[in-house]
């Protein structure tokens, strides 16, 4: 049944090898900080609250647009992080994916609620996409050439790709609303979008991580 | 119709799907491991994405102990060692000259007290006197570290009762000492405090400033507020009060009523209340012109120690022509402001303040 969903183009595409590890909590701190919040430990939640609120709140407020609700995200994403603590599995994904999946969750119910009708982000937040490198680098949150292969993977997009990934995982638009934001017709947002993951793809899977 | 499973799973991760469309992937995952796999790299790839392209942001002070509280977790206080070990040394001091003072007291009580020989004390003469100079008090524990040498000599024939007249005069004489020197350090406090609430010509304490605009004739405006007899404090929030003082009130005299002109109809005013001690301060804002639409007013303070105008911010655009109050603060209860710019500018990072910007300035 999930393919007659209206969005999943027809067109097959080559499937290219997903690099392995790719956001591994290698130093494993982050890991065993969730296994001491599984315990109830609240010096780790303020640990783990100080390594990635900052980056949490940054996707928070480009996903919602409003500062006050990304809080209010970053705030319930460590609540339910707190309570899920016990459930999580590190096969299943590293700890700051399973963080930015538990926030995207929230994000996404939120987005829902209010029909998608507030979201203008740039005029709320300041938005740095292309801030310098050693800024925004925290190995703490993702190893530091996991940092450099997806900014070397982005960059062999094209802009309109690459406008078009980053409203999609930002959570900013449809891709209907991806098309009328851009002035493009649906099906050439739909290949962009497409084509932009494939040349992640393919061009992570080029490093072996 | 045979779909890549990535591409399935990038639209569910990117929030593409609506809730039954979710609802069936998340099914189909279940039972497709493929699927599953995919949707779990999607999920990398895009944490990957977003992690790279966000700069980060500090959230706001307090949202940790928000979040404990949520959570019912009450963090454990950081022990400050260095601020206890003061307190401690203060306190272990404190301990030592209460002691030695208790040593030396009971010292002049064993001295008082000790069982002299029968025959000694009926040798003493009748009375002895003490000179009349003050006594000092390393003596006086000298005289208590050492009663047998006391009794051995001739004081040993003193009398209990000028002994007693002897403490009390070192007492006395070290609480007159004491005093002193509480006396010296009040008056320093006092000198102090006067320096800082002394006063400035447009100033009262909570600083309460009357902003008015750069051209208005200074002796014109004071004349007026003369007229009303008004008190000081009154006149001075001017515009902000004059709404309130043009009710008719039973306590003011007709005359002044009538007299009183439309003063916040003829310019625009702004009265600045800052309490320097709580760092709080409301700017009221009186008949300010609407700005356009690129242009915004600025609140500046001068300052006696520096010679440029320090920022406060910028006013909220606001579409009303009457009064309106703002909150601010200057961010450090050291700063004392010595006056009050209020100027408009282009919107952006604003100029200091020029004679073309300002819009209204105070104490003239």
């Amino acid at each position: 049944m999930i393919h007659s969903l209206s969005m999943i183009d027809p067109e097959p595409a080559p499937t290219p090898r997903f690099p392995a590890g790719l956001g591994d909590d290698r130093s494993g701190v982050a890991a065993a900080l969730i296994v001491r919040m599984a315990k109830e430990d609240g010096s780790a939640l303020t640990e783990l609250h100080g390594l990635w609120s900052p980056v949490l709140l940054g996707i928070a407020c480009r996903m919602l647009g409003d500062r006050r609700e990304a809080e209010e995200a970053v705030q319930d994403t460590f609540v339910r992080m707190w309570h899920r603590s016990a459930d999580y599995d590190p096969q299943q994904s590293p700890p700051f994916v399973w963080a930015f999946a538990v926030m995207r969750g929230y994000c996404i119910d939120r987005l829902r609620y209010r029909h998608r009708s507030k979201r203008d982000s740039s005029r709320v937040v300041p938005i740095h996409l292309h801030a310098p490198p050693d800024e925004t680098e925290d190995p703490r949150v993702m190893a530091l050439d996991d940092w450099r292969r997806v900014r070397a993977a982005l960059d062999v997009l094209g802009k309109d790709e690459r406008q078009c990934l980053e409203l999609a995982v930002f959570l900013e638009y449809t891709q209907s609303e991806i098309s009328a934001q851009l002035g493009t017709p649906l099906g050439t947002v739909k290949n962009r979008l497409r084509r932009a993951l494939e040349k992640v793809r393919n061009q992570l899977s080029r490093h072996d991580f | 119709m045979i779909s890549d499973p990535h591409e399935s799973a990038a639209w569910r991760t990117f929030g593409m799907l609506d809730a039954d469309e979710a609802a069936a992937f998340d099914e189909a995952m279940r039972h497709d491991f493929e699927l599953k796999l995919a949707y779990q790299e999607m999920d990398r790839l895009a944490t990957a994405v977003a992690v790279s392209v966000t700069h980060p942001i500090e959230p706001e002070a307090g949202q940790l102990d928000r979040l404990h509280r949520r959570l019912g977790l009450y963090p454990i206080k950081r022990v400050n060692w260095l601020g206890i070990s003061g307190w401690a040394a203060a306190a272990a001091l404190t301990m030592v000259l209460l002691l030695d003072r208790t040593v030396v007291r009971r010292s002049n009580s064993a001295a008082l007290e000790t069982d002299y020989p029968t025959h000694v004390i009926r040798q003493q003469k009748p009375v002895r006197t003490l000179p009349p100079e003050p006594v000092n008090v390393e003596e006086e524990r000298d005289h208590a570290k050492e009663p047998d040498e006391i009794a051995d000599s001739g004081l040993a024939a003193i009398p209990q009762e000028s002994s007693s007249k002897e403490i009390s005069k070192v007492e006395t004489q070290r609480l007159v000492q004491e005093i002193e020197v509480l006396r010296e350090q009040l008056e320093s406090v006092l000198v102090r405090d006067r320096k800082r609430f002394e006063s400035i010509p447009g100033l009262a304490w909570p600083i309460i400033v009357r902003m008015t605009p750069p051209e208005t004739d200074d002796e014109s405006s004071s004349s007026l507020i003369a007229k009303q007899d008004d008190p000081t404090i009154t006149s001075m929030l001017g515009d902000a009060l004059t709404a309130a003082t043009q009710h008719p009130s039973l306590t003011d005299p007709p005359a002044v009523r009538a007299t009183v002109p439309p003063l916040s109809e003829v310019e625009p005013s702004a009265v600045p209340i800052y309490d320097s001690a709580r760092d709080a301060g409301t700017l009221v804002v009186s008949n300010l012109p609407a700005t356009g639409p690129d242009e915004a007013y600025n609140l500046w303070v001068t300052t006696k120690m520096g010679d440029k105008p320090v920022y406060v911010g910028r006013l909220p655009e606001s579409n009303a022509r009457g009064g309106k109050s703002f909150d601010f603060s200057l961010g450090s209860k050291a700063t004392v402001p010595s006056g009050f710019i209020l100027t408009k500018d282009r919107q952006g990072t604003p100029a200091l303040p020029s004679t073309t910007s300002t819009v209204l300035q105070g104490p003239r």
